[in-house]
């Protein structure tokens, strides 16, 4: 199970995060954000997406903390006992842990998908799926291009610092550094995307019809079954909220 | 059967008033293999895209007059959709960035022509086998050399089985095994019956193979007929287009035309052989043994891999001496751009030491080394920043710390040097490729650098910029900078070098007297070099120049 996340059909990582995703809003908070983020957090575990329990952490600490003085330091009603002789507003804090929970779970499955999406087996799996090339493509493309961007700053940074700028160092060394790079990676990047563009014109990229899957993952018997799961418990949730 | 026309065609780039293409009317074959040929801004590339149905469809621009292919007007389709393969002029940008592996790189054409699968893999394995591929199948594309991605991007115009390949600077980045083959392959794709266009200024390698060559003259066609008859004509030399390595030696020896195509051409009309020059004619080629007391670089035991690669290179050693010149030879993908990335502190060995003007590299980065060191990057005009060629050029002399008239000076030198003073507000982004690859090569040389690094400063440059290259390296390097430059242009290493260092599978194998190294690292002689060596003259006095003062004592006659 270890590398499931990374072995299974590209479709089935995608369907458990929408699913995880669309709990984390529908389920009451704070128990049922709590929970569902309990649950993010050990899927992402047991089916080797771990990091993005990490990265969401990171991501979601300065939130919660925001949310801690906001609503409950600052909140007002009855308030419980804090250490140091403090005092916390009781609703706040619930209002914050059920909130920070929910947002914690949508990312945390956001960067957990992140972390172990291929794009390039996803692109064989839509092919495959017969599903719009310019909507497949497209995921692809954004993805690729930010590597691009990323790609062409490198290039860009080290053209500069072989010409004597500055870049590493003090914070306001490295502040210094920035408008020098960011408006020609700007311009290189929009000059490189119609070279590209050009590029991907002539090996089809832009042509209508039927295309072939080269090597297009196989959709097994678990990776349905774990998609019906994922629709079928966010269904459930949902019914139960509206009749609840 | 496929065929193609232009009738009175005219084109113009957007937000230009010139006509890149004006009047062109040419008629192409089946089984030709024709030869676009031009001096800078004459517009080659320009008709390429043209008859590609990609201009002004995808890049914008007036068209007027007709491009026919096999009767429709190619804008309204997709090349591959038309049998069209159009490989452009920077090898990088053409990767289509959805595959993970050469081998699914080559593959994206036929998959988006929805072949099934087994065609494709066989399609796909006979263009690897013939382009000669095979054995970078599961590398990944993006980590490839440049001249490795020029072959993977030929092959997977290949595997898409075009009718017309329409191939700008095809032989840019590639070594001479490379071309040959290259050159080889599209004689034979040609015979088999496809229609080949090619855009290039390697006339030595060209002149082999193509069976039509069209001179294009700022916009227009100025010569159209058999490359053996033009290329030793004066009309060839009017346009500015260059002549084979031999046809510019004898014009510069003054030989009426038609003059000879190669260097044995050139032997079999020098009687009586010529008297060898005196040694004052020399003018400046050092093969005397260099004097290593005084390293400007040193490697000692390099190895170097990038992450989750195979080392690159293997316990490599190589000194360089102050003030010499050196022209690092080797394959594609032996390991050269990265020895320039270790020498300039952007990457760092896992073992072994490297010094680089004195100074040890661990701990130092790129900005450290600047402005001693001056490093040219290979694809240099990816990598401009500034809003004007004066701006770009003054960019390193400002980070240095020099004060305004000390730039000025220094900047107005280096644009005259390289013939850009007349484009000095120009944004250099607006600028054609070679023109923006001179500003890169002006912002290295504008501080006079203790040690240059080159990598590959003459690919896909036309005639004159590359002679404009070839005397601003001479000049550094007689003014006492030590040069390193990766090529694999013969004539270039052989006009502004003196000395070769030839890398094989990651480690130094060879380094000695250029001439002797040439042809080691699977370089042709130039013309220069062989007329000198037939002669029995010295090697010092090798040189195109000081060749052509020999033969300008010949009366040229025909046997």
């Amino acid at each position: 199970m270890t590398d499931w996340a990374r072995r299974a059909h590209p479709f089935t990582p995608g369907a458990v995060m929408l699913a995880l995703v669309a709990a984390a809003v529908i389920a009451p908070a704070p128990n049922g954000s709590v929970i569902v983020y309990s649950v993010t957090i050990m899927l992402a575990i047991i089916t080797g997406a771990g990091r993005g329990v990490w990265l969401g952490i990171l991501v979601s600490a300065p939130l919660w903390l925001l949310l801690f003085v906001m609503h409950g330091i600052l909140g007002e009603g009855p308030r419980a006992p804090f250490i140091g002789g403090g005092t916390l507003a009781v609703e706040g804090m619930r209002w914050a842990i059920g909130q920070g929970a929910r947002l914690a779970a949508i990312v945390t499955a956001s960067l957990a998908f992140a972390t172990v999406f291929d794009p390039h087996r996803f692109l064989q799996a839509a092919i495959d799926r017969g599903w719009p090339w310019p909507l497949a493509f497209l995921v692809v493309a954004t993805l690729d291009a930010a590597e691009r961007f990323a790609g062409q700053a490198r290039r860009l940074r080290e053209a500069q610092r072989t010409r004597g700028l500055k870049v590493h160092g003090s914070l306001l060394t490295r502040a210094r550094a920035i408008p020098a790079l960011a408006f020609p990676l700007m311009l290189a990047a929009l000059t490189e995307a119609d070279e590209h563009t050009l590029a991907l014109e002539t090996r089809g990229l832009t042509r209508r019809g039927r295309r072939t899957a080269l090597d297009p993952p196989a959709d097994t018997p678990l990776d349905r079954l774990t998609r019906w799961i994922a629709l079928l418990a966010v269904m459930l949730l949902l019914t139960w909220r509206i009749s609840a | 059967m496929i065929s193609l026309g232009t009738g009175n065609l005219r084109f113009s780039w957007p937000a230009q008033e010139r006509w890149a293409l004006d009047g062109i009317t040419l008629q192409f074959a089946p089984g030709e293999l024709t030869w676009l040929h031009g001096s800078l801004g004459a517009g080659t590339s320009t008709l390429l895209l043209a008859l590609a149905g990609l201009a002004p469809r995808i890049t914008g621009g007036t068209r007027e007059g007709e491009v026919l292919l096999s009767r429709v007007d190619p804008t309204d389709s997709t090349p591959l959709d038309l049998g069209v393969g159009y490989l452009g002029p920077s090898p990088t940008l053409q990767l289509s960035g959805i595959a993970r592996t050469v081998h699914d790189e080559i593959a994206v054409g036929p998959m988006n022509l929805g072949w099934p699968r087994q065609r494709i893999l066989a399609a796909v394995a006979d263009a690897m086998q013939r382009v000669g591929i095979s054995a970078l199948a599961d590398r990944a594309p993006d980590l490839l050399s440049g001249g490795e991605t020029q072959r993977v991007l030929l092959a997977a115009l290949l595997a898409a089985e075009p009718q017309l390949l329409l191939l700008d600077e095809p032989f840019s980045a590639l070594d001479r095994a490379g071309r040959e083959q290259l050159s080889a392959l599209l004689r034979e794709l040609a015979d088999s019956g496809l229609m080949v266009v090619v855009a290039c200024d390697d006339a030595d390698t060209m002149s082999l193979s193509a069976n039509r060559l069209v001179v294009l003259e700022q916009g227009r066609v100025a010569l159209d007929g058999p490359p053996a008859e033009l290329l030793g004509g004066d009309g060839l030399m009017q346009t500015g287009a260059s002549a084979t390595d031999a046809a510019t030696l004898a014009a510069l020896a003054g030989w009426a035309e038609p003059r000879p195509l190669t260097a044995v051409a050139v032997l079999s009309e020098c009687r009586p052989a010529p008297e060898p020059l005196q040694p004052e004619f020399r003018s400046g080629k050092d093969e005397s043994p260099p004097n290593f007391e005084t390293t400007t670089l040193s490697f000692s035991g390099v190895t170097f891999g990038y992450p989750g690669q195979p080392a690159v290179l293997r316990d490599l050693s190589l000194i360089l001496a102050q003030g010499r010149s050196y022209a690092l030879l080797g394959a594609n993908g032996a390991g050269k751009s990265t020895l320039l990335r270790l020498a300039m502190a952007l990457e760092h060995p896992s073992a072994g030491t490297i010094h680089t003007i004195g100074r040890p590299t661990v701990g130092l980065g790129p900005e450290d080394l600047a402005p001693t060191v001056g490093f040219l990057f290979q694809q240099p005009e990816r990598q401009l920043f500034a809003s004007s060629v004066r701006a770009e050029a003054a960019l390193a002399p400002t980070l240095a710390g020099w004060d305004q008239r000390r730039t000025a000076d220094a900047v107005a030198a280096v644009l005259e040097q390289l013939s850009l003073t007349a484009l000095a507000d120009e944004h250099p982004w607006d600028l054609p490729l070679p023109l923006r690859r001179l500003v890169a090569l002006a912002s290295v040389l504008v501080t006079s650098p203790k040690l240059l690094l080159l990598d590959e400063p003459t690919a896909a440059l036309d005639g004159r910029s590359r002679d404009l290259v070839i005397a601003a390296v001479r000049s550094a390097a007689e003014s006492g900078a030590t040069v390193l430059a990766v090529t694999h242009d013969a004539i270039f290493a052989h006009e502004a070098l003196d000395r070769a260092i030839l890398v094989e599978a990651g480690t130094a194998i060879e380094s000695g007297p250029l001439a002797d190294t040439l042809e080691s690292a699977g370089l042709s002689p130039t013309a220069s070099l062989t007329v000198a060596r037939e002669l029995r003259v010295s090697d010092w006095i090798s040189r195109r120049c000081e060749v052509a003062i020999m033969l300008s004592g010949i009366r040229h006659q025909r046997y």
